[in-house]
C-alpha cells in the first residue's frame, strides 16, 4: 500500500497514466465514434397515429397492442414517446438497425383486427420512419464550453497566482484543465452513452477540481508549521473536505441513478465519473504536481537571499580584513 | 444579544423559514371551492426536453406527402379522383414517403426523384438545422425522416409562442427581398453588373437601448445609395391611421412571402443604419428569430424547394413522464440527510447548518423559478450544479466548525473560539467562491445549456458565499445567545470545565 502511494506521488507517472488513458480514448473514438444515447442517435420509428377520442380512452389498449406484436417478432424498442396536438401520436424508437417492415405489416393486421370488433380502431394509422440526425450534438456548443473551460483556468491562475503564489495559480489552472480533459476522455473511453447532459458533467468537473485544489492551496497557504516541502503539502491535503463533499454528492448521484431512468442513469453515472475525476486530481494530482513546483519556487526563494548580502556589509567586511 | 431577543428572533426566523419552505416545496393540490390548484415553486420552472418533453413538428417539401397523409386523402376519395390521387404519387428510393409526379414541382421526372430536388433538399435541409442550432436551444433535434422530410424538436422551455415563431420562420426557404409599396427593389439598379440583394445589406443584428431591443440593419455603400433614394418617399410611422400600418409606404423586409420588417423614413438614422420592430425584452427573442432567419436567406440566396409544417405537437419527456416526480424524490431523500447529519455530527449547530441548507433550497429555487422566464430553463446540468452548491455549503459549515472547534482545543473560550474559527476561515471562503465566481462568469462564455448553467453556476455561487458567510454566521449568533449551554451548543467537551 504504502508503495502504491509513494508511487501516487510521481507526478511522471500521474501524467503518463492521464496522457495513456487520453490517447486510448481518442484511438477508441477515432475508431468507433461517439456513443450517442439513443435521444441523440439516427433512429427507426414506428408511429402509430390516432385521433384525439382514441388517445384519450384507448391508448393503453393501443399501446398493449403494440408491444405484443413487438413481443411476438422479438424486437425491442429503445424507448416510446407520446404526443399530442390535432392528431395524437404514438412513436416507439428503435436502434437504427432494427428493419421495421414486418412488424408494421404484423401491427396493421392487428390494427385490422381491432377494427373489426370496434369501430374506434378505424381511424389508426402505423407508419414506419427512419431518421438521420442533421447533428447530435452541435460543434459549436461543444467548442464554445471548451472556450469557457479553458477561459476558467486562465482566471483561476490569475487569482490564485495573485492571492496565493505563482505556482499554486499554475497548479490550479492544470488541475482545472486535466478534471475537465479527463471527463470527457473516460466518458468516451467507457463508452457511457452521451447526451448534451454529458457537457453539463465535463464542465462540473472543471468547477468540482477549482473548489478541491483552492482548498488544498489555502490548507498549504496557512499551514504555518515548518516542515520539509513533501511533508507540508501533503499534510495539507484538504482530503476530510475534499473526502466528505465527494462521498455526498457521490451518494447523492447514486441515489439519482438508482430512482430514475435509464437515460437519467446515464447522466448519474457522467457526473458521477466528473466527481471522481475531479478528486483524484485534488487528492493526488495536485499535491504531485505542486511539490515539485514548489521545491523549484523555494530554491529559489532561498538562493536570492543567501547570496547577496548588501554593499555596505561587503565594504565592511573588506575594511575588517 | 439577550436572550429574550435571541429566543423571539430564533422563533420568527423558523416561521419565516418554514412558511418559505412550504411556498417551495409543499406538494400541488386543488384549492377546495374554487378550481384553482396550489402549485409550489418547484413546480413552476421551465423544463428542458429531458425533464419537461417539448414540441415537435414535420416539415415536408412541397410535392411530398407522408404515408399517413397519403392513404388519409385517399380513403376519401373514390372512382376516377382516387385513381387520379394514386397516379399522382409514386414512392421511390424505399421512402415511405410519396412523391408528386407534377413536373412544375421538379420533384420527380415521374418515376424517380430529380437530382435538383435532392440536392436542393440536402442544402435546404442543413441550413435548417443551422439556423435552429444558431437560436441557441440547449435541447433541439433536427433530423431527416425517411430522406426527405424534417422533424424538428424544441424544448418545452421555449413558451409556446416563440416555439411556434421559431417553427414557422426557421423553416421558411425563401428569398430574401426589400419592396417599396409593392414592388420589388431591384440590386441591380444600384450595382454595376450582375447584383444580389447581399450588395445592398451589409449586416443585421439585434441592437438594444435601455430595456427596448430593435433589429438593426446596416447597409453597404451601394445599400445606402438606395436608402437616400428611397427615404423621402416612405412614410412616417407616426402616420398609421388608428395604428393600421398598412396605409403606409414603407420598405418592407420580406424572406419568402413573410413580412419580417417596414421600414418608415423615422427607423431611418442619418447614417443610414436602419432601427426597425423594437419590441421589450422578453419579445427580443422573436428578433433573434428574425435576425437568423434574415442572415441566413442573406448568406444563402434562399432555395428553389419550400416547405409546408404540420401542426405543432406537444411530447412528452423522453426520459418519462415521471422523470421529474422521480427525481424529486431522489432530491427530498439528499436534502433531508443534508438536513439531518450536520445535526448529528455537529450538534445544535448542524441545526444553523440545515437552516442553512433550507434558506438555500428557497433562495436557489425560487431563482430558478422567477428570474428571466425562458433563460433559466431547467436542465439535468441545473440538478447537478443545485446539488454541488447544497453539498459545498455543508462542506464549508463544516470546515468553519472544525475550525472552532480546534480553537476551542487551544483552551480558548466558546465565544472566543467561534470567533477566532470564523476569523480564520473568513478568507479561506472567500477565496473559493471568488474563484467559483470567475468560472461561473467564464461559462457564460458557453452557448445553450452551459450559458444557462452559467447563469445559475452564478446564483448558487453567490446565495452559498451569503449564506456560509453572512447568514449562517447570523443565524448561529442568535441561536448561540439563546442557548444555556455553549459547551453542548457545540458537542464540546472540556475536562477542566471550572475555568469557563
Amino acid at each position: 500500500m504504502n508503495k502504491l502511494f509513494a508511487k501516487m506521488k510521481n507526478v511522471t507517472l500521474l501524467s503518463v497514466i492521464m496522457a495513456i488513458v487520453l490517447a486510448l480514448s481518442i484511438v477508441i473514438t477515432a475508431i468507433f465514434g461517439v456513443n450517442y444515447a439513443a435521444t441523440v442517435s439516427n433512429q427507426n420509428t414506428l408511429t402509430v397515429t390516432m385521433n384525439r377520442f382514441v388517445y384519450d380512452n384507448r391508448l393503453d389498449d393501443v399501446k398493449a397492442v403494440c408491444e405484443k406484436e413487438f413481443e411476438k417478432l422479438s424486437v425491442q424498442y429503445t424507448y416510446n414517446g407520446k404526443m399530442n396536438g390535432d392528431e395524437c401520436e404514438l412513436v416507439y424508437v428503435f436502434d437504427q438497425t432494427t428493419k421495421l417492415d414486418d412488424v408494421k405489416a404484423s401491427l396493421k393486421q392487428a390494427v385490422a383486427n381491432k377494427a373489426a370488433e370496434n369501430g374506434e380502431w378505424e381511424f389508426i394509422e402505423v407508419a414506419t420512419a427512419s431518421e438521420v440526425l442533421q447533428t447530435s450534438i452541435p460543434v459549436a456548443y461543444v467548442v464554445r464550453a471548451a472556450v469557457a473551460v479553458a477561459v476558467f483556468a486562465v482566471l483561476a491562475f490569475i487569482y490564485v497566482a495573485l492571492r496565493y503564489r505563482l505556482y499554486m495559480g499554475v497548479t490550479t489552472a492544470i488541475a482545472v484543465l486535466l478534471s475537465g480533459i479527463m471527463t470527457a476522455a473516460i466518458i468516451l473511453l467507457a463508452r457511457i452513452p452521451v447526451t448534451s447532459s454529458a457537457m453539463y458533467a465535463v464542465v462540473i468537473s472543471s468547477v468540482l477540481a477549482a473548489i478541491f485544489t483552492v482548498l488544498t492551496m489555502n490548507k498549504i497557504r496557512s499551514n504555518v508549521e515548518e516542515l520539509p516541502a513533501e511533508e507540508k503539502v501533503y499534510s495539507s491535503v484538504a482530503t476530510k473536505e475534499i473526502a466528505v463533499l465527494t462521498a455526498t454528492l457521490g451518494v447523492s448521484l447514486v441515489l439519482i441513478g438508482a430512482i430514475a431512468t435509464w437515460p437519467l442513469r446515464w447522466f448519474a453515472v457522467c457526473s458521477l465519473v466528473s466527481l471522481l475525476v475531479a478528486a483524484l486530481i485534488g487528492l493526488v494530482f495536485v499535491p504531485a504536481a505542486y511539490l515539485p513546483l514548489k521545491k523549484a519556487e523555494d530554491k529559489s526563494a532561498g538562493r536570492g537571499k543567501s547570496g547577496y548580502i548588501g554593499a555596505e556589509s561587503k565594504t565592511e567586511n573588506k575594511s575588517e580584513a | 444579544m439577550g436572550k429574550k431577543k435571541s429566543v423571539v428572533l430564533m422563533v420568527l426566523l423558523t416561521i419565516v423559514i418554514v412558511v418559505l419552505t412550504a411556498l417551495t416545496v409543499f406538494p400541488a393540490f386543488p384549492i377546495p371551492g374554487t378550481v384553482q390548484k396550489w402549485n409550489p415553486v418547484v413546480l413552476q420552472y421551465d423544463l428542458g426536453a429531458d425533464l419537461g418533453g417539448g414540441y415537435y413538428a414535420y416539415y415536408y417539401p412541397e410535392g411530398v406527402v407522408s404515408e399517413t397523409e397519403y392513404n388519409d386523402n385517399l380513403a376519401v376519395l373514390v372512382g376516377e379522383e382516387k385513381t387520379e390521387y394514386e397516379e399522382s404519387y409514386v414512392r421511390v428510393d424505399g421512402s415511405t414517403l410519396y412523391f408528386s409526379v407534377d413536373e412544375k414541382l421538379g420533384v420527380t421526372d415521374g418515376e424517380a426523384l430529380t437530382q435538383e430536388f435532392k440536392d436542393e433538399f440536402n442544402a435546404a435541409a442543413k441550413e435548417i438545422a443551422a439556423r435552429f442550432e444558431a437560436k441557441g436551444y440547449s435541447d433541439y433535434r433536427v433530423a431527416v425522416v425517411e430522406g426527405y422530410a424534417l422533424r424538428v424538436e424544441l424544448p418545452a422551455s421555449e413558451p409556446s409562442d416563440k416555439a411556434s415563431a421559431a417553427f414557422s420562420l426557421l423553416a421558411n426557404t425563401g428569398e430574401l427581398t426589400l419592396t417599396k409599396g409593392g414592388e420589388k427593389i431591384d440590386p441591380a439598379d444600384y450595382v454595376d453588373g450582375e447584383a444580389e440583394i447581399s450588395d445592398l445589406i451589409a449586416n443585421v443584428s439585434i441592437g438594444s437601448r435601455y430595456s427596448t431591443s430593435y433589429l438593426k440593419i446596416e447597409w453597404t455603400r451601394a445599400g445606402k445609395a438606395m436608402i437616400d433614394e428611397v427615404k423621402g418617399s416612405l412614410s412616417a410611422s407616426t402616420e398609421a391611421n388608428g395604428g393600421d400600418s398598412s396605409s403606409l409606404t414603407t420598405l418592407d423586409v420580406q424572406v419568402g412571402d413573410e413580412l419580417l420588417a417596414q421600414i418608415c423614413s423615422d427607423n431611418i438614422m442619418d447614417n443610414g443604419e436602419v432601427r426597425v420592430n423594437p419590441v421589450d425584452g422578453y419579445n427580443a427573442d422573436y428578433l433573434k428569430t428574425f435576425e437568423i432567419l434574415i442572415d441566413s436567406a442573406l448568406q444563402t440566396g434562399g432555395f428553389d424547394v419550400t416547405f409546408t409544417a404540420d401542426s405543432v405537437r406537444r411530447f412528452e419527456p423522453v426520459y418519462g413522464a415521471n422523470v421529474l416526480t422521480l427525481l424529486y424524490i431522489a432530491l427530498a431523500i439528499v436534502l433531508v440527510a443534508v438536513l439531518v447529519l450536520p445535526a448529528v455530527k455537529m450538534g445544535r449547530f448542524g441545526v444553523v447548518s440545515a437552516y442553512s441548507s433550507l434558506s438555500y433550497l428557497i433562495v436557489v429555487a425560487m431563482c430558478f423559478a422567477f428570474i428571466t422566464s425562458g433563460t433559466l430553463e431547467i436542465t439535468l446540468g441545473s440538478v447537478l450544479i443545485f446539488l454541488v452548491g447544497l453539498v459545498l455549503l455543508n462542506v464549508v459549515q463544516y470546515s468553519i466548525y472544525n475550525a472552532i472547534k480546534a480553537e476551542f482545543n487551544l483552551g480558548k473560550t466558546v465565544e472566543s473560539s467561534v470567533k477566532g474559527g470564523y476569523k480564520k476561515k473568513l478568507w479561506g471562503v472567500i477565496d473559493l467562491y471568488a474563484v467559483l465566481l470567475l468560472g461561473s462568469l467564464a461559462m457564460l462564455i458557453g452557448t445553450a445549456g452551459v450559458h444557462t448553467l452559467a447563469l445559475q453556476a452564478l446564483i448558487v455561487v453567490v446565495t452559498c458565499a451569503f449564506i456560509n458567510l453572512l447568514w449562517a454566521r447570523a443565524i448561529n449568533f442568535t441561536y448561540l445567545s439563546a442557548s444555556k449551554n455553549k459547551y453542548k451548543y457545540f458537542r464540546f467537551v472540556r475536562e477542566d470545565d471550572d475555568d469557563e
